[in-house]
Parts: C-alpha cells; sequence; structure tokens
C-alpha cells in the first residue's frame, strides 16, 4: 500500500476536482489502484512514473463515468462534499463548499473540454500539494499577475525569499504535472476490470 | 556552439520561470541575456525541449486558476481522502491479487476440517458456494452478453465477499454478530475480527435507480460513513478492514447500521431510514 500512501491524495484531489463528486470519486480512485494492482507488471518506469501511469487510468475511468451518465465535467458551481464525522441522521457533516469552476471557453467539443477540465483539475490538485508559502506565491503570481517585487511587498517577505520559493514551486510542479501538461502522459488505457464490488 | 553554456541558460530560464511574462517576451526581449539564451536555444534542442516544457506548464498553471485571488485560493484547497478509502481499497485489492476470483471459493471447499466446528461458519460457506454455483451456473446459461458479464462481476464480487469471510473465520479471534430489522427480524450477520469486517444478508430488497444502502459505523452518537451495499443476485454485502482505521476503535456501543438513501442524498450525512443495525459488542 505504500503506492496509495504516497499518490493517493493527489489521484483523488484530481478526480474529485474532475467529476465533482467526491463519493465517485472515491469509487474512481478505488478502481484505479486495483487496476494498477493487477496490471503492475505492466508498469514501465521508462514511461513515466507511477503517478503518471495511475492518472492515465483514473483519468480514463472518470470519463467512462461521465460518459455512461451522460453528462459532462460539471460546468457550474461544484459542491464537493467533506466525509461526515457524524453518521447520524441529525448529525453535522463536515463540508468544504468550493466555489463556482467555470470552464473559460465556450468548446463544444466534449473530448477537448473533458481534456482541458481533467488538465485543470490536476494542476490545481498539483498547486494544492504545495506547501502553504509556495502556493501563496504561485497564486499571487498566476491569478493576481503580481511581479515577484509586488508578491514581496503585499506578504512582506524578502525579495529573494519569493523567488526561491517561487522556483520550489515551479520545480515541484513541474515535476508532478510534467506528463500531464505537455502530452506526455501515458496513452494506455487499460482493459476495464472489476473490482467485483458494484450496485444494482 | 553557442557562447551561452548548458548551465548559464538554465539560470536565465529558471530566472525567466519567475513571472509568466517574462519566459513570453523571451522572443522580442533585446536584453543581451535574453538574445544570448535564443542563440544558445538555437543550437540545443535540449534546452529547447526543456523552455517548451516550462512554457507548457505555465500555461496550464494560467489557464487552471481564476483571474479573483479569492476563487483561486478556494480551487486549490487541498481536499482530503475519505477515510474509508484505504480500507476499501485494501479490501478490493487483497482478493484481486488471487490467481482465479474464484480461488477462494475453491479453497473453502477443501476446508473439510471446519464441517465439524460452529454452525455458523458450515452455514455460511454453504450459503457462499451455493450463491456461486447459482450466480455462476446462470451466467453460463445466459447467452446475453450483457447479461452473462454481468453475472460474472457478481460472482467474482461475492467470491471476494467469501475470500474476506474465510478470512475472518480463520482468525480465532473473530466474532460473528447478527443484524436485525427495525422490527426485529433476522437480517444477516456480521463478521469481523480487527481485521477485517464482513456483512452479508439476503434481507435487503434491491435498490430503486438512485437509491443506495449505506453502511455506518456508530459510536457513541457519533459515527462514519463507511460505503455502501453491493448486491449479487439476492445477497446484498460490504467487505472492509478495519485495521486500517486508525482513528476508530469498535468499542461497547459500536454499532454498525445500513440505510436507505434516496436518489441524491448526501453520501456523507444519514437521511434515509435504517434499515437494518447490529451492535457489534454484542
Amino acid at each position: 500500500m505504500t503506492a496509495y500512501d504516497r499518490h493517493a491524495t493527489f489521484v483523488f484531489g484530481s478526480v474529485a476536482r474532475f467529476l465533482g463528486d467526491r463519493e465517485a470519486a472515491a469509487e474512481v480512485v478505488q478502481d484505479a489502484f486495483v487496476t494498477l494492482w493487477r496490471r503492475a507488471r505492466q508498469f514501465d518506469a521508462r514511461s513515466g512514473s507511477l503517478l503518471t501511469w495511475l492518472l492515465a487510468i483514473a483519468r480514463h475511468r472518470a470519463i467512462d463515468r461521465l460518459r455512461a451518465e451522460g453528462r459532462r465535467p460539471s460546468r457550474d458551481a461544484v459542491r464537493l462534499e467533506a466525509l461526515t464525522s457524524d453518521g447520524g441522521s441529525s448529525g453535522t457533516a463536515a463540508r468544504a463548499e468550493m466555489p463556482r469552476e467555470l470552464i473559460a471557453d465556450n468548446d463544444t467539443d466534449p473530448v477537448r473540454v473533458a481534456s482541458r477540465r481533467w488538465t485543470q483539475s490536476v494542476v490545481r490538485t498539483g498547486i494544492a500539494e504545495l506547501p502553504e508559502n509556495e502556493r501563496q506565491v504561485i497564486l499571487l503570481g498566476y491569478a493576481e499577475d503580481l511581479s515577484q517585487a509586488e508578491i514581496a511587498e503585499r506578504l512582506e517577505w524578502p525579495l529573494g525569499t519569493v523567488k526561491s520559493r517561487t522556483r520550489r514551486a515551479m520545480a515541484q510542479l513541474r515535476a508532478s504535472l510534467g506528463p500531464v501538461v505537455d502530452g506526455k502522459e501515458p496513452a494506455q488505457a487499460p482493459t476495464r476490470t472489476t473490482t467485483g464490488t458494484f450496485e444494482r | 556552439m553557442s557562447a551561452m553554456d548548458h548551465g548559464t541558460a538554465h539560470e536565465r530560464i529558471e530566472d525567466l520561470l519567475l513571472e509568466p511574462a517574462r519566459l513570453a517576451g523571451l522572443d522580442s526581449s533585446r536584453a543581451p541575456e535574453d538574445v544570448a539564451l535564443r542563440e544558445h536555444l538555437a543550437g540545443c534542442p535540449a534546452c529547447q525541449a526543456d523552455l517548451e516544457g516550462w512554457a507548457q506548464l505555465q500555461s496550464a498553471v494560467a489557464d487552471s486558476l481564476p483571474a479573483s485571488i479569492a476563487e483561486a485560493n478556494a480551487v486549490v484547497q487541498p481536499l482530503e481522502l475519505p477515510p474509508s478509502l484505504r480500507a476499501r481499497v485494501l479490501a478490493s485489492v487483497r482478493p484481486a491479487s488471487a490467481e482465479s476470483p474464484l480461488a477462494p471459493i475453491q479453497m473453502a471447499g477443501e476446508r473439510r476440517r471446519w464441517a465439524g466446528l460452529a454452525t455458523p461458519r458450515t452455514a455460511w460457506l454453504s450459503l457462499a458456494a451455493a450463491l456461486v454455483v447459482l450466480v455462476v451456473g446462470a451466467g453460463v446459461l445466459i447467452d446475453q452478453a450483457g447479461r452473462l458479464t454481468n453475472s460474472q462481476e457478481e460472482a467474482q464480487g461475492l467470491a471476494q465477499a467469501m475470500a474476506a469471510v474465510d478470512r475472518v473465520l480463520a482468525e480465532p479471534q473473530h466474532r460473528v454478530v447478527a443484524l436485525t430489522t427495525p422490527a426485529g427480524g433476522a437480517g444477516g450477520s456480521i463478521s469481523w475480527t480487527r481485521h477485517d469486517l464482513v456483512v452479508l444478508t439476503t434481507a435487503l430488497e434491491a435498490p430503486k435507480p438512485g437509491e443506495v444502502y449505506r453502511c455506518w459505523l456508530n459510536n457513541d452518537g457519533t459515527g462514519w460513513a463507511i460505503g455502501k451495499m453491493y448486491f449479487a443476485g439476492s445477497t446484498a454485502y460490504w467487505v472492509g478492514s478495519l485495521d486500517e482505521w486508525a482513528s476508530f476503535e469498535i468499542g461497547p456501543t459500536t454499532q454498525f447500521r445500513v440505510s436507505l438513501e434516496p436518489p441524491g442524498a448526501d453520501p456523507g450525512t444519514r437521511s434515509g431510514p435504517i434499515v437494518l443495525e447490529a451492535s457489534l459488542a454484542s
């Protein structure tokens, strides 16, 4: 289960953002790890990292799921429910209310929409996985379009600190997201397998 | 060979990476170091590919973040894994590691030494064998490919549940408790050890489209959603691994419950009626 401990959070975050449904995402992640387990002998480290392979499996599973449900990745408000800490009928659920996530273009090709949406989901997850202070410089640089000097002023950090954190953040993102954003993600789509668990 | 070496080129690329506009402006920049970098890139495919990789990353990051810092902050908040997911994955890969999905059932038939032991074991194994034979047998006879596939999947799922029953019953410290309906009727059984928990019942009707039977563990009013019941024929089951749940201890008041949730219900909060329950301490 080392692979699970190392990569499950990243894969789950990507799928949950893509589908907008935590329960469905959990099922996709479960399916992806079972597929990984069954097809471990097919893994070739020369063709990419284990995370890249898992993400490729999860992506196919998630798109299959959308296709089966006849819907696109959610364009409207996405509500991601945190798993409850109370199973009682009147219990309070710990919830993470996610804001509107909009696809910025008017593309009508569902394949391109899904592809772009997947990349966005993985990139957002990559940024979410960064340490807080590195995440901050990325958000200010890319969402607010601030220069390094402006970020330093805003956060009251030395300019050198801002630069080193930005460099570290970009290197981390390149390491985890490289194959997803540069189109070199493994094209393999393992034959659909079942986990032996399904519902009627 | 250009005047700028690889090391200097990479340092310059790293500088350009600090701000999206700087990398985008490389082609038109007249700064001497940018001119030198362009010359180096023209004769160095490796550095060119590296730069393209960075440019694609910058583009993807820019495309993934809303323009408002508040919205951007919200979409990159870390998402926690469902606590039960690890156990679910573990429960799935354990049986999946067998050579054949039906291997555990074949093994069950060989465990004759259990024949004279406690009746619940015999009953469960007989039930398991009968159900699998029934499901597989039915699947072979059905000539429609979709239905055959479905039957095979059901057999595989049930076989995995039976494999978990095998593991539980093989543990000296296993426990078996009865599930009951709200009216007090018999509703199946739960077998568990500190490692695994397996629920089997034939008391549930298949849910209507959109409905789902959800499973809960409750301790003194605090509960955890742990998944949903799966069906194979008329048998519903749930399999999980308890030793992976560092945050949950089965205590004297722990109850296992199954509720019938309506379509669209929040998977984390019970809103439907309890249809089965059992005290794990009984």
